[in-house]
């Protein structure tokens, strides 16, 4: 009885955050089906308390990442980083399509890939619109690598911390499994960009690049110290998760330092502060703990996992049963709760434990790669692709989904393979 | 004659529009206009659950982004179409570029409207296709609509 009703509970939540009826809020949708699961019985309120409780690292890395994104933003960071690498690519649009592309990869490695979609986006769209380039070209660069970038390092990726902390996996082991598949998703992201678009970003441009610079840098007494900030905390990143630091304490005291400088410069601006920490993320999370631990007990996730996992007979197939199961759910359902499921499906003995690890690795890989596919995932998107072109007006989330269709298949086989030799 | 003017490909616009339609002495209207098809761009990365807006120095500065582009663009295109003998008057407009285009059409009785096929800057992927501006002003116009193809080939139809 507990095993249905928290199924059925759980399967209309999923589709309330997928499809956001009237809009609702996912982390709403989420709290309401936490709220569910406890009344009916199918989790304990003390073991929801546990279940979100016992995450606290990863709420303290989200509240890290988002102070953090707060004040690069005020200090104009990425506006700097933008100028530079509009500077450097010299005229040249696919030069800049290049950095474009490199400048992602670098901001997703150290800032995380939340950073580099939610603030380098509208940085791009500005100097691109700016240059009369072509604007969608480089939107989707910027869009695919904080996708393809997101497993080089344990920060890159909130879903990093989460499955890194189950895994207790050191930076050396992390890389040991990971470094590879990153760098070919990297490569294989720009290769195919640079291939698609080759003919399409050929217009050459001018840029007062020392200009744009110099504005961004215009408050050199907040910029330099934010600057300098933010290059001690990828510092403190590296060395945290090499001594299996907890990184959302790393995270929250780099956020909460970088805050400190903002506040001494007389620059905390509301605004900022606002449209970065999102109070209803934690809700969001904390529901889909509560969520996914009431149909792990119920034995719902451990049955999905073990048929995911069912042909896995080695550390390498396992990588490639995690990796692919992981990556369909993730454009189903969202990857968090789609890692979430594996994490605790294979937690709950969905996997045999020695194939855990790679299992597991390889869940994280299509966690971070799947979301490629789709940009939002899901029938909503669909029906709301056919409504909008119906009435004339351009959307990119079809162009998203057939780029897509290139570029994800291409770095989850090379992923797959690389976590797959990773483990022999 | 009313023209759309994207900003991306003026010369070759007025290369094949100086070969189809005679310029010289011709009242041109050149539009461009700031449509969401852009914008929907910077909706392509998973917004945060709980959502997430720009801040608002974020959004002046795409705004003034978007006037200098268009403005520039327009700039270009007036210089083309008086280099060739035309008239020019220019208009930046809002909105969905197709409904915009026929809205102008209407109001200001122009004798043909000169839009491009291929619309906005799609992945070079899948079948080839008018794209939504150049469909719906075919589709709607209240006048007349020449359509340009091929620009950036070099040949028109």
């Amino acid at each position: 009885m507990h095993l249905a009703l928290a199924a059925l509970i759980f399967a209309v939540t999923l589709m309330l955050i997928v499809v956001r009826p009237w809009r609702l809020n996912e982390a709403w949708s989420a709290f309401a089906g936490a709220t569910a699961m406890v009344l009916a019985g199918a989790i304990s309120p003390a073991a929801a308390a546990m279940a979100i409780t016992g995450e606290w690292n990863l709420f303290l890395f989200f509240l890290g990442l988002m102070l953090t994104a707060a004040v690069a933003d005020m200090a104009r960071f990425f506006d700097w980083a933008a100028a530079l690498a509009a500077g450097a690519a010299a005229g040249s649009g696919r030069g800049l399509l290049l950095n474009v592309l490199l400048l992602g990869a670098l901001i997703t490695t150290f800032l995380s890939n939340d950073a580099t979609a939610i603030i380098l986006t509208p940085v791009v769209y500005s100097v691109v619109t700016r240059l009369r380039l072509r604007v969608m070209p480089y939107l989707f660069a910027v869009s695919f690598m904080a996708n393809a970038a997101s497993m080089t390092l344990p920060i890159s990726n909130p879903i990093n911390v989460l499955t890194g902390d189950k895994l207790h996996a050191s930076l050396a082991v992390y890389e040991e499994h990971l470094l590879a598949a990153s760098l070919a998703s990297i490569a294989i992201t720009v290769v195919v960009f640079l291939a698609v678009f080759w003919r399409t970003v050929d217009r050459p441009f001018a840029f007062d690049w020392r200009t744009a610079m110099s504005s961004a840098m215009a408050d050199r007494g907040f910029f330099v110290p934010v600057a300098i900030g933010l290059a001690v905390l990828a510092a403190a990143y590296l060395i945290g998760s090499a001594l299996l630091w907890p990184l959302g304490v790393v995270a929250a005291t780099g956020g909460t330092g970088l805050m400190a400088i903002a506040a001494l410069r007389g620059r905390v601006s509301r605004e900022h502060v606002r449209a970065h920490v999102s109070p209803t993320l934690f809700i969001y999370v904390g529901a889909l703990f509560v969520l996914v631990r009431a149909v792990q007990d119920a034995g719902v996730t451990g049955a999905l996992v073990a048929g995911a996992a069912s042909h896995a007979s080695s550390a390498s197939s396992a990588a490639i049963s995690g990796l692919l199961g992981s990556s369909v759910l993730s454009n189903l359902v969202n990857n968090l709760p789609g890692v979430l499921v594996f994490i605790s499906g294979a937690q709950a003995g969905g996997v045999q434990l020695g194939l855990r690890e790679p299992f597991l690795f390889g869940a994280l890989a299509g966690a971070d790669l799947g979301p490629n596919l789709t940009p939002v995932g899901a029938l909503s998107t669909m029906l709301w692709l056919v409504i909008v072109r119906r009435r004339g007006i351009e959307v990119s989330t079809w162009d998203f989904l057939r780029l897509g269709a290139v570029v994800a298949p291409l770095t989850l086989i090379a992923a797959g393979l690389l976590i797959g030799a990773s483990f022999r | 004659m009313l023209v759309l003017v994207n900003g991306l490909h003026n010369q070759e616009l007025f290369a094949s529009l100086s070969r189809l339609v005679r310029l010289k002495e011709a009242e041109v209207l050149l539009a461009f206009v700031r449509g969401p098809g852009a914008r929907s761009g910077l909706e392509l990365p998973r917004p945060r659950p709980g959502g997430h807006h720009l801040p608002p120095h974020r959004e002046r500065e795409l705004i003034e982004a978007e006037i200098a582009g268009g403005a520039e663009a327009l700039s270009e295109a007036e210089e083309l179409a008086r280099s060739a003998g035309a008239s020019v008057e220019t208009m930046q407009l809002t909105g969905e570029p197709g409904r915009a285009i026929c809205e102008v059409a209407a109001r200001r009785k122009v004798d043909l409207v000169v839009v491009r096929a291929g619309g906005r800057d799609r992945p070079p992927l899948g079948p080839a296709s008018l794209g939504p501006t150049a469909r719906f002003v075919t589709d709607h116009s209240p006048v007349p609509v020449l359509l340009l193809r091929n620009l950036s080939r070099g040949r028109d139809s």
